[in-house]
């Protein structure tokens, strides 16, 4: 009796539940807010990178394909870059925010996550891990990352990011 | 203004000259005078002329400032035109517009097994044991569509070994940020395995013993479920769905195994008298840590009244933890039969198959540019058939030869835990191939 009662009402509220199609990414911070609070609530004009042949070959080699986009817009302002970047973890892009100073990540940012799992790497226990990092010379992170369980892809999709804001950093550092 | 200074020259008067003198004087003088008028006219024609350049570069200044100011303004609109030809572009081409938001993956193995038996006989085999198709729909980013078809064992049909499963086919709905609600036919929120089992994400050839005796993964059903996440790191999960229906045999032939397992209805025509009522609560905030524990009750897990079994439940714990290269996960998990008071029912109890247990630990470390890991796994299983009741020793590599493709070696060794089934201890070597994508 308890079953058919808790399955009938779980079921009514499935149905009577107002299904909006209303945009809801799940948005942990708004991007314009992420650029904008690296820069004192000020943020400078925005810039775009147009990767050249051998960028994007460096890109190609981080991503295992090309970037999702020909132009990467970014902020800079005294030695301070900030990036926001798309990556699939497992079906769709997850946006990350980035701010790189003096050629270390010093914030990294799950902005908007669309997929329906992995989520997990929300948390600033797992972003924490990539603060002071800097590329090595073979483009990797120069320090190990600590995976979770059942989010796979989208830490794989985390390092991936994190290492091309470092490389377009370095890009625009010495062009 | 251009003033051009005028020398008026004041003669000294002297005394009355001579006639021809005089006139010479006023001629001179007359002279003089045309000459200081010819400079004041010279002067005034030239500063006229000056002041007309002078308005006339005023214009053209004017005119170049409106001709500056219209350029501009074409300048600002190209670029507002070329960002968005870009943003346009970019949305096409990362096919993130609503039409395209409908995406294709899949995973499959390849397994190789090469078995002894203490008996002498052994098992060679090939065999493509997964390949599964997932294809999910985002309506918007609030409503989409997962579905996932399983062909087991490649060859499917009357008297071949595989079959074609539809895993998953559900409707997920974002209440907001953290709530979710989902129905169709969903995996049970259980273990390690049963909702992430992509071969490249685990370590061994085959899945573990106990989280395919035990829990019987890949675990799916038709149903309900509600996910919450909390900012602690908390994530709680409940459904409601089909339940097991364990065969117990009938009064001429009775099953004392009360196989876990067999008792999978699949979604297929499954009897619903009895739904059973799955939670889990998982902990994941701390970077590498993921603890979860499941409990499931079924009020009647054999869809019959006094036939050998009634209610049933299950607990499961796990840990999983990665530092570094260093990894390892341990599960536990115990099935609680309610045995009849009847024939059957004290039949299965004799058996000890009312009580079903397991667990594993499974060490491993990561190497070589994380390209290849190293494991070793204890597991001890007590199932219903005497059979699926071993210790299980595992050790064994990875080696991902791209980040979703991996080759699998491991050397197994079970012990059968009943003394008629001691023959049937065996070791081998497994070899896998694996992907995902």
């Amino acid at each position: 009796m308890a079953t058919k009662f808790g399955f009938t009402a779980v079921c009514f509220a499935f149905m009577v539940w107002p299904v909006s199609t209303t945009a809801l990414d799940r948005v942990f911070e708004k991007p314009q807010e992420f650029v904008s609070r690296h820069f004192s609530h000020s943020p400078p004009p925005s810039s775009f990178i147009y990767p050249d042949a051998g960028l994007r070959k460096q890109i190609r080699a981080i991503l295992h394909h090309d970037y999702s986009k020909f132009r990467i817009r970014y902020w800079a302002k005294d030695g301070l870059t900030v990036w926001l970047l798309e990556e699939i973890g497992k079906e769709l892009p997850i946006t990350l925010g980035f701010a790189v100073n003096d050629g270390r990540l010093m914030t990294v940012r799950v902005l908007i996550f669309r997929e329906n799992r992995g989520w997990e790497i929300k948390y600033d226990s797992f972003t924490k891990q990539f603060v002071g990092a800097k590329l090595t010379k073979s483009h990797k992170l120069g320090r190990n990352i600590d995976g979770i369980t059942g989010a796979t892809m989208s830490v794989r999709a985390t390092v991936r990011l994190a290492r091309l804001a470092l490389l377009l950093d370095q890009a625009i550092s010495s062009p | 203004m251009i003033i051009i200074p005028i020398k008026i020259t004041i003669v000294k008067q002297e005394p009355i000259p001579s006639r021809t003198t005089y006139i010479h004087s006023q001629v001179v003088g007359v002279i003089a005078l045309l000459f200081v008028l010819a400079l004041v006219f010279a002067a005034t024609s030239a500063q006229a002329d000056q002041t007309q350049e002078i308005e006339r570069l005023a214009e053209q200044i004017k005119q170049l400032k409106v001709e500056i100011q219209e350029l501009t303004l074409v300048t600002e609109q190209n670029t507002k035109g070329l960002e968005a030809t870009g943003d346009a572009m970019e949305m096409s081409l990362s096919g993130s517009s609503a039409k395209q938001k409908t995406s294709f993956k899949g995973y499959g193995e390849l397994h190789y097994n090469r078995i002894n038996a203490d008996s002498g006989s052994n098992k060679r085999q090939i065999d493509f044991h997964r390949f599964v198709l997932f294809v999910g729909h985002h309506f918007n980013d609030r409503l989409r569509l997962i579905f996932e078809v399983e062909l087991e064992h490649s060859l499917a049909g009357a008297g071949q070994p595989g079959e074609v499963e539809l895993e998953q086919a559900y409707v997920e709905y974002d209440l907001n940020q953290n709530h979710r609600l989902k129905g169709g036919l969903i995996l049970v929120p259980v273990g390690l395995l049963n909702e992430t089992h992509e071969p490249p994400t685990f370590y061994g050839v085959e899945r573990n013993e106990v989280e395919k005796t035990i829990i019987p993964t890949t675990w799916w059903a038709g149903g309900v479920g509600y996910t919450v996440t909390t900012k602690n790191g908390l994530t709680i999960d409940l459904s409601i769905h089909e339940g097991l229906k364990i065969p117990v045999g009938d009064d001429d032939n009775v099953n004392t195994d009360a196989r876990i397992r067999s008792g999978r209805q699949k979604t297929a025509e499954a009897n619903a008298d009895n739904f059973a009522f799955t939670g889990r609560i998982r902990y994941a905030a701390i970077a590498g840590l993921e603890l979860a524990a499941s409990f499931q009750y079924q009020s009647d897990v054999t869809q019959a009244k006094d036939d050998g079994i009634g209610s049933a439940t299950l607990v499961s714990l796990h840990a999983a933890y990665n530092s570094g290269p260093f990894g390892v996960r341990a599960l536990y998990a115990m099935w609680n039969l309610d045995a009849d008071s009847n024939t059957t029912g004290e039949a299965i109890s004799a058996q000890g198959s009312n009580k079903q247990h397991g667990f594993y630990i499974e060490p491993s470390y990561r190497f070589g540019n994380d390209k290849v890991g190293v494991f070793a796994r204890y597991e001890k299983v007590k199932g219903g058939r005497l059979r699926d009741r071993f210790n299980q020793l595992s050790l064994g590599a990875n080696f991902w030869l791209y980040e979703k493709i991996v080759l699998k070696f491991d050397y197994v060794r079970r012990n059968h835990s009943q003394a008629s089934y001691k023959d049937q201890n065996f070791d081998g070597i497994n070899i896998g191939l694996g992907y995902y994508f």
